[in-house]
C-alpha cells in the first residue's frame, strides 16, 4: 500500500527531505508504503511529489539526496526527478499569489506529477502534505493543491502536516497566511497536524542540549513524531492480559516478530485508520503530536528507560496541553465531574486553561513489550466529551524506532491544537481593522470577502474546540 | 533559473554607483566559486550573462546545471547620461567588457540640473531606445524579476530622466518590480542649487511608480566613513573601543572618498540581493520584501543599516559576536539616511543576515529582544522579518542589513517640502523649469508629497482602538 508525501515551498522541501531520512535509518529496510524501488536500475525512490515555486531548495535537497552516505549499510534513496514541479519567480510570502496566480497556472504540471506517483502504487493509501502556514507557496499554493486533489481523488485521505510560525514573527504577514490557510484546509483536507517552530525550538534547547537550533535540527525534531506514526504498527486493547509466552527481545528482526508475536493482530493502515480513528466529525480535524522520549542524541545510551515513567511524563503533557517534558504542572487534578468548560480560556488567550480536553487520541508505541503496558490512564473519561465513547486507540510494535528503545507517540484531536489559531485571530482582527497590507492581497484576485469568511470559519473551529 | 534583475543606471551618480556595484558583485562571485574557479551558475546569471563573442551577434549561454565555462560575461544593464563623461570613463576602464554597445544611451549637453529638461525633453527624445534597450535586455532573461535604478535626486538627467523611465517601465512591464535606491540631496552639504526642487518632484513621481525605494544621503555615507577611519585608526594603535562617535571635522571630501561612499552603497544592494544569489535556510525575496514591508502601497521608503561598518577591504580583527551587530544596526550611525527611526514608530522591520555561522534561533533570539526597544505600531507589534544567506560577504564573516519602514521619513519629507518652499516662494529658477513644463506640475508634486507626509503623520499617531470588533460564531450560542 503506498502513500504519496506531497513537499511544497521550501518549509514544506526541507521537513519532507527530513522525514526520508528519518523513516529509511528508522528500520532494517525501507518501508514499502514511503519508498519504491525503480524498475531500471533497482534504486531506491521515496514516493514523493516535490514542489516550489523558485527552484533553490529543491536543487539543494535532490543534490543532498544524491550525495548522502548509504544509511545502515542499505542503499541509498533518492527523489524521483519526474515527481519535481518547479517555478521561477517564487510567491513573495503572498498567500493571495500562491492561491490564485501560481495555482491556476500550475495546476496540470501538479496534477501530472501526482497521478504519475500515484499510478505507481498498488494499492493507494492517501496524500501526505507537508507545508508551512506563514509563507506564499506552502500556504497559499498549498490550499489551492489541496482543493484540486480532493477534486482529482475524492475518495482518498489527505493528511496535512503543517510548520506553524514563530509567534515572535518570522514573516509579517503570517497572521493573514496562517488563517487563510486553516480555513481552506478545514474545508477540504482529512486531518490538519499542527507543529509549532516556536514548541520545538524550546524542546531542542531545554531538553536536546542544543543551544542554538537551527532548522535542520528543528525538522529532525519534527519529523520524529511523524515518523513513529508512519511507522508499520499493529491495533492492540487497551487493557491487556499478560502473556505467559516469553519472547526472545532480538531487536533486529522484524520479519520473525511479525509471525511470532503479533499474529491475529491487525496492522494499522496508514491514513485510513489513522484518520477513521481521530478525525471522524467534520468539525474536528486538527491534532497536535506529543512524542517522548525527549533525551539528547548523546544521552540516549546512558539512559534508562521504563515504560511507566516515560507513559507518566506523557500524560501529563497530554492533561496540561504541555509539548515538552518539563515544566508542567503537576498539580492540575482532573476535575470530578465530566464536564468542564473551558470555554472563556479558549476565546481570550490570556486566561489560563486547566485542562486539555480532547476529541480522541491514538497512542503509538513503540519498543520491547510495547504490547503489554497499561495505557488505560489515557483512556480516562474525564479528558473527553459525554458523547464519545471508545476515545482511545493504541498500537504498538515490537520493533526499536531508530535508537529509541521505547518511544511512545500521543495524537490528539484536543484543545490544544488551536489556541495557536485563537492566538493568530486576535492578531489578524488588529492588522485587518487597519486594512494594513490588504493591497498586496487585492492585487492578485482576493476580496474583502474572502478575509471575513476566512476568520469567521477559524471563529467556528476554535468556538467548537472550546465547547469540549 | 533564477530571477533575473536588470539594472538601470540614471546620470552622474548612478553610472558612478552602478560601476562600484558591478565591480564588488564580480569580486564577490569570484570569492563565493573559490578554488574551483568561475562557473557560469545561477547565481551569476541573475546579474551577468554569458555570451561566446566569436560570433557575430554574440550568442547567449544559459547557465545548465551549474557546469557552463564563462566565456565572456555581460552585465544585465543600461546606461544612460545626457553627457559623456563618465559613461565614456567606464566603457574604457577595467569594466569596459562588460557592457555591448547596445546598453547605453548618451547624449552631449547634460541636462543642466534641470529635472524638468530630463523628464519633459530628453525623456520623451530617447523614450523609443530606452525601451529597445531595456526590451533587448529582458529578452535573454529567463524570469525577469526586478528593475533595479540606480540614480540621486538632485541633479538633472537622474532624477528627471530616472523617474520618466520607471514610468515607462510601469506602462510597458506593470508586473515586474521597481526597485530605486535614490540618492537624497544632504540637508547640510548640498551643491546644487536648484535639488530642492528636482528632489521634490522626484519624490512625487517615486510614490506613484516605484515598487520599493532605499533613500541613501550623502551625508551619511560621509559620516560612516570618517567613522570608520577613526575606528580603524583606533583598532590600529590598540586603543579601546568608544560607544559612539560624533562626526566632526572638515568637511572637504577627497576623491577617494566618493569611491568608497559608492561602494556602501553598493554593498546596500549586494547585501539585498544576496539571497537571491546564494543558498541559505531562510532566503528571502525581492517580492517578500515589498510584500512584507510596504503595508500601503504609496509608504514604500525604507530607511537601510548595514553593520558592521566594513572596513573596505581587510577582515575584521575578530568576529564580532550577533547580538553585537544586532545593537549596532540599530543606532544612528550605521544608517545610509540622516533620520532617527528610533523616536518614531515602526511600521514593519527587515533583518537581512548574511554569514556562516549564524542560526536562525540566533535570529530568532535577537528579534524579540529589539522587539521590546522599539517602538512598533499597534497593529504590528511583532512585524519583523527575518532572513539568513550562507555566504558571508566579502570582507566580513557576519554582516546584517536592516531594511525600516518607519515614520520618520515623513518628517524628512517634511523638511525636504520646506526648503522647496522657500524658492518656490519667490518662484526662483521657476523659469528654467516652464521652459519645458507647465507649472502646474509643482503644484501637483507639492500635494503628492502633502499627502504621503500627511499618511506618515496619520500612522504616527495612531494609537489602539479600545475594542475589535470580532466575528461571532453561530455555534457559540449552543
Amino acid at each position: 500500500m503506498g502513500v504519496v508525501v506531497v513537499q511544497l515551498g521550501q518549509g514544506g522541501n526541507q521537513m519532507g527531505y527530513a522525514l526520508f531520512r528519518c523513516l529509511a535509518s528508522a528500520s532494517n529496510s525501507f518501508p514499502d508504503q514511503f519508498f519504491r524501488s525503480s524498475d531500471k536500475k533497482g534504486k531506491t525512490k521515496a514516493r514523493a511529489v516535490i514542489i516550489d515555486m523558485e527552484p533553490k531548495v529543491i536543487h539543494g535537497i535532490i543534490g543532498r539526496a544524491k550525495s548522502a552516505p548509504a544509511q545502515i549499510n542499505r542503499a541509498v534513496w533518492t527523489y524521483d526527478a519526474r515527481g519535481v514541479v518547479t517555478g521561477d519567480s517564487g510567491s513573495g510570502n503572498n498567500w493571495a499569489r500562491g492561491y490564485y496566480d501560481h495555482g491556476p497556472y500550475n495546476l496540470n504540471s501538479m496534477l501530472k506529477a501526482v497521478r504519475a506517483e500515484v499510478e505507481q502504487c498498488d494499492v493507494f493509501g492517501g496524500f501526505i502534505i507537508l507545508q508551512s502556514m506563514a509563507g506564499g507557496t506552502g500556504a497559499g499554493l498549498g490550499a489551492y493543491l489541496v482543493e484540486a486533489l480532493k477534486d482529482e481523488f475524492p475518495s482518498s485521505f489527505i493528511l496535512c502536516y503543517c510548520i506553524w510560525p514563530y509567534e515572535s514573527g518570522e514573516v509579517i504577514v503570517q497572521n493573514y497566511n496562517v488563517l487563510l490557510t486553516l480555513s481552506h484546509l478545514q474545508s477540504f483536507a482529512d486531518g490538519i497536524i499542527i507543529l509549532q517552530n516556536e514548541q520545538l525550538s524550546i524542546i531542542c534547547r531545554m531538553l536536546l542540549s542544543i543551544q542554538r537550533p537551527s532548522f535542520d535540527d528543528l525538522n529532525e525534531l519534527a519529523v520524529q513524531g511523524l515518523g513513529c506514526i508512519l511507522l508499520p504498527s499493529y491495533w492492540r486493547a487497551i487493557e491487556t492480559s499478560s502473556r505467559p509466552v516469553s519472547r526472545a527481545a532480538s531487536k533486529g528482526d522484524s520479519e520473525s516478530k511479525l509471525s511470532n508475536d503479533n499474529s491475529g493482530q491487525s496492522r494499522v493502515r496508514i491514513l485510513s485508520d489513522l484518520l477513521a480513528s481521530l478525525c471522524f466529525h467534520p468539525g474536528y480535524k486538527v491534532l497536535t503530536l506529543r512524542f517522548t522520549p525527549q533525551v539528547p542524541a548523546q544521552s540516549l545510551a546512558f539512559t534508562n528507560f521504563t515504560w511507566d515513567a516515560q507513559l507518566k511524563y506523557l500524560r501529563q503533557m497530554f492533561i496540561t496541553g504541555a509539548h515538552k517534558e518539563l515544566e508542567m504542572d503537576w498539580n492540575i487534578q482532573l476535575p470530578r465531574s465530566a464536564v468542564h468548560n473551558n470555554k472563556q480560556a479558549m476565546l481570550s488567550p490570556t486566561v489560563p486553561y486547566l485542562v486539555n480536553r480532547s476529541v480522541a487520541s491514538l497512542l503509538i508505541l513503540r519498543g520491547n513489550e510495547s504490547e503489554y503496558v497499561d495505557v488505560s490512564g489515557f483512556a480516562d473519561d474525564r479528558l473527553y466529551p459525554i458523547w464519545q465513547v471508545d476515545p482511545l486507540s493504541v498500537a504498538s510494535s515490537s520493533s526499536m524506532y531508530g535508537q529509541y528503545e521505547l518511544a511512545a507517540c500521543l495524537i490528539s484531536n484536543c484543545q490544544s491544537s488551536v489556541l495557536p489559531a485563537s492566538r493568530a485571530l486576535t492578531k489578524g482582527y488588529k492588522m485587518l481593522a487597519s486594512r494594513a497590507y490588504l493591497h498586496q492581497y487585492f492585487e492578485h484576485g482576493m476580496e474583502h470577502a474572502s478575509f471575513d469568511s476566512a476568520f469567521a470559519s477559524v471563529e467556528d473551529i476554535v468556538c467548537r474546540y472550546s465547547t469540549l | 533559473m533564477p530571477r533575473e534583475c536588470i539594472t538601470i543606471q540614471a546620470g552622474q551618480c548612478g553610472n558612478q554607483i552602478g560601476c562600484k556595484f558591478w565591480e564588488s558583485a564580480l569580486r564577490e562571485h569570484a570569492a563565493a566559486a573559490g578554488n574551483q574557479g568561475a562557473v557560469f551558475d545561477d547565481a551569476l546569471s541573475s546579474f551577468f550573462r554569458n555570451v561566446d563573442t566569436r560570433y557575430k551577434p554574440p550568442r547567449e549561454i544559459k547557465p545548465r546545471g551549474g557546469n557552463t565555462p564563462i566565456l565572456s560575461l555581460k552585465a544585465r544593464a543600461v546606461l544612460i547620461d545626457m553627457e559623456e563623461g563618465v559613461v565614456n570613463q567606464l566603457l574604457k576602464g577595467q569594466l569596459s567588457d562588460l557592457f555591448d554597445k547596445k546598453q547605453y544611451i548618451t547624449d552631449n549637453s547634460g541636462s543642466g540640473n534641470n529635472w524638468a529638461q530630463g523628464h519633459e525633453f530628453y525623456g520623451p527624445k530617447y523614450s523609443e531606445s530606452i525601451l529597445e534597450k531595456i526590451r533587448h535586455e529582458a529578452e535573454s532573461c529567463e524570469s525577469l524579476q526586478s528593475f533595479f535604478m540606480l540614480h540621486s535626486l538632485g541633479g538633472g538627467t537622474g532624477s528627471g530622466v530616472g523617474t520618466y523611465i520607471l514610468e515607462l517601465l510601469d506602462d510597458n512591464y506593470p508586473k515586474v518590480y521597481r526597485f530605486c535606491t535614490s540618492i537624497f540631496p544632504s540637508a547640510e552639504d548640498d551643491h546644487v542649487v536648484t535639488s530642492p526642487y528636482n528632489s521634490l518632484l522626484s519624490t512625487a513621481k517615486l510614490a506613484e511608480h516605484a515598487d520599493c525605494v532605499l533613500p541613501v544621503e550623502n551625508q551619511a555615507l560621509i559620516d560612516i566613513i570618517r567613522k570608520r577611519e577613526s575606528l580603524d585608526a583606533r583598532l590600529e594603535a590598540g586603543q579601546r573601543l568608544p560607544s559612539s562617535i560624533t562626526s566632526k571635522g572638515s568637511k572637504a571630501i577627497q576623491g577617494k572618498s566618493f569611491d568608497q561612499m559608492n561602494g556602501i552603497a553598493a554593498n546596500l544592494l549586494l547585501h539585498l540581493t544576496s539571497s537571491m544569489r546564494f543558498e541559505g535556510p531562510l532566503n528571502v525575496d525581492l517580492n517578500e520584501i515589498t510584500t512584507n514591508l510596504v503595508p500601503y502601497p504609496r509608504l514604500h521608503f525604507l530607511v537601510s543599516s548595514i553593520a558592521p561598518l566594513s572596513t573596505s577591504g581587510r577582515l575584521v580583527q575578530r568576529p564580532q559576536s550577533i547580538n553585537q551587530i544586532f545593537t549596532e544596526v540599530l543606532s544612528r550611525d550605521n544608517q545610509l539616511m540622516k533620520a532617527s527611526p528610533s523616536s518614531y514608530t515602526y511600521l514593519a522591520c527587515a533583518f537581512l543576515m548574511r554569514g556562516n555561522f549564524c542560526t536562525i534561533t540566533d535570529l530568532n533570539q535577537n528579534v524579540s529582544r529589539i522587539q521590546q526597544r522599539l517602538h512598533m505600531v499597534h497593529w504590528n507589534t511583532e512585524g519583523f522579518k527575518t532572513g539568513l544567506c550562507h555566504q558571508p560577504p566579502l570582507d566580513s564573516p557576519l554582516s546584517l542589513l536592516c531594511l525600516a519602514n518607519n515614520t520618520c521619513i515623513g518628517s524628512r519629507f517634511a523638511s525636504m517640502k520646506e526648503s522647496f518652499s522657500k524658492l518656490y516662494k519667490r518662484k526662483v529658477y521657476v523659469h528654467h523649469y516652464t521652459e519645458y513644463m507647465d507649472p502646474g506640475v509643482f503644484e501637483d508634486s507639492c500635494c503628492q508629497v502633502d499627502d504621503l507626509i500627511a499618511e506618515y503623520a496619520a500612522l504616527e499617531v495612531l494609537r489602539p482602538p479600545d475594542t475589535v470588533q470580532r466575528l461571532k460564531s453561530v455555534l457559540s450560542n449552543i
